[in-house]
């Protein structure tokens, strides 16, 4: 037992398997128990994915004694704000940006209204917190004039074990190298705009490389709107290589980082994106947009760009793919970033973390 | 351009080579959208509220409810499969009636279809428009104290 204190849960605004605060959550909830601490994962009942129930309680059964202290994970607005608010123990938030609304505008008002109403009581959650983590640089300065007491910085940790598995051999015979595999994975949401990605894609495989495949895996479900709105636009263009992957298993993805030539994100808001880790890790060049918490994702590795006209990001895309030197300076500073992020002594960080909420 | 290479700056010489080479790709005109501007599906981005994107996207796919007969030119980057491509395109040419056939029946499926959803669409705009109806026998529910 650590601290003296018998329990840590976590509270989240929704639990499913592959979703990146639910990945971090569990990978705490492991290294809490780890360290002595009882831990639970909590999510109100309705937003916990039915595949998931096993790693989760549900917010209504969840009764926490009041010296414990609770770490929250705050995105959106949720059930889990009134649970943390009324909460009497110790309380750290950690903060994984709210994504601006208007991304969700049209696409779907539920969630924008979600996200303006997560928004607006984002001043209020961090008065309440004895604690506030963020998940990167980006995240920390957003926030550190709502709160009282400095913005601590825990980036979002990875567990190679989630991509190294062996690769979902029906994936992998689809997917042969026999055309050039260009790489996007995350949710299907208006904010990652994956319209840009597709018509930089429209220009490469046109212009320059015809036997090349655009290869999308991550879920459709939180914005099917704006996923109908990619499908036809790949149809506009008649882009008979865009292939919609959507949800994919470890061994799925396994396999889709193992096809992929180039990874390439033009998403305009993230914490931190997951994803550009999960390719270093897998050895595949990455180019993302230099917005958000990319470049601390990235830090000084893979190739950041901005301000180019889809022509220029396909341009730029074939330089990465047939210049073998500057693939190989990628790669390599991609490798020395690989040795930063799992050189984390995760146990240590949160060890200290979780000692200086308690006291 | 914002360009970073490995942790590296590299807008200022890699960057005019990317913008020559963007030059070129535009020059050839090689990526066309079936649709002009006003009608491509990225208008749908445009919307404000999910009844907007909903009317935007009845309009758009009532301009694509059809499958184009037009028969695709597959990629072909040596001699001996373009020759390939051509003898099958000319086979193709003799055997197509079938294919325009069976298309065009699902193109008229495909459009009424369409006007189904726009039809339905309206119908459930009127309703919202002249007050509740009874669910059961869709007729207008009177105004309290009126005689029935």
């Amino acid at each position: 037992m650590s601290g003296g204190t018998a329990r840590v849960d976590q509270l989240v605004a929704g639990f499913a398997l592959g979703d990146a605060i639910s990945h971090e959550a569990l990978l705490l909830r492991d290294v809490l128990r780890g360290l002595g601490y009882a831990s639970d994962i909590v999510a109100p009942r309705a937003r916990i994915a039915a595949a998931a129930t096993a790693d989760c309680v549900p917010l209504e059964s969840w009764r926490p004694q009041a010296p414990n202290p609770v770490i929250a994970h705050y995105s959106t607005a949720s059930e889990i704000t009134d649970a943390l608010l009324a909460h009497r123990g110790r309380k750290a938030l950690v903060y994984h940006n709210v994504t601006p609304a208007e991304f969700f505008d049209g696409y779907d008002d539920r969630i924008a209204a979600e996200l303006r109403r997560g928004r607006a009581e984002l001043a209020k959650v961090m008065r309440a917190a004895d604690a506030v983590w963020a998940d990167s640089q980006y995240n920390a300065a957003e926030i550190q004039s709502l709160c009282a007491i400095p913005v601590r910085v825990f980036p979002l940790p990875f567990a190679p074990a989630v991509v190294d598995v062996a690769p979902d051999p029906a994936v992998a015979a689809r997917f042969s190298r026999s055309m050039t595999n260009i790489l996007f994975v995350g949710r299907m949401v208006p904010n990652k705009c994956v319209e840009d990605l597709l018509h930089a894609f429209a220009w490469y495989n046109r212009g320059i490389n015809p036997r090349s495949r655009l290869i999308l895996v991550g879920s459709n479900r939180t914005a099917p709107r704006y996923y109908t709105m990619l499908r036809m636009l790949a149809r506009d263009w008649d882009l008979t290589t865009v292939c919609f992957e959507e949800f994919a298993s470890p061994s799925g993805l396994s396999a889709y980082y193992s096809a992929a030539d180039l990874f390439v994100s033009t998403s305009r808001h993230e914490g931190f994106c997951l994803p550009l880790v999960e390719a270093m890790h897998k050895q595949v060049p990455v180019l993302a947009r230099a917005t958000g918490g990319m470049p601390e994702a990235l830090s000084g590795a893979g190739v950041l760009f901005d301000e180019m006209a889809p022509p220029e990001l396909a341009a730029l895309m074939q330089r990465v793919l047939d210049d073998a030197p500057l693939r190989a300076t990628v790669l390599a500073a991609q490798r020395q970033r690989m040795v930063q992020i799992l050189g984390r002594d995760l146990r240590e960080e949160v060890g200290a973390l979780v000692r200086e909420l308690i006291t | 351009m914002k360009l970073t290479i490995a942790g590296q700056d590299r807008a200022a010489d890699l960057g005019p080579e990317i913008h020559a080479a963007a030059n070129a790709l535009v020059t050839a005109g090689t990526v066309s959208s079936r649709y002009a501007p006003t009608d491509s599906a990225l208008v749908l981005g445009g919307a404000r509220t999910e009844a907007e994107y909903l009317r935007e996207l009845i309009r758009l796919v009532r301009l694509r409810s059809a499958i184009s007969f037009a028969a695709p030119t597959p990629p072909h980057r040596n001699p001996l499969r373009r020759l390939a491509g051509a003898l099958r395109a000319a086979v193709w040419n003799r055997l197509r009636y079938d294919h325009d056939h069976t298309v065009n029946q699902l193109n008229v499926q495909l459009k009424l279809l369409a006007d189904t959803i726009e039809f339905q669409q309206q119908h459930f705009e009127n309703i919202l428009k002249s007050g509740p109806t009874n669910p059961v026998t869709d007729a207008r529910t009177p105004p309290p104290g009126a005689s029935t």
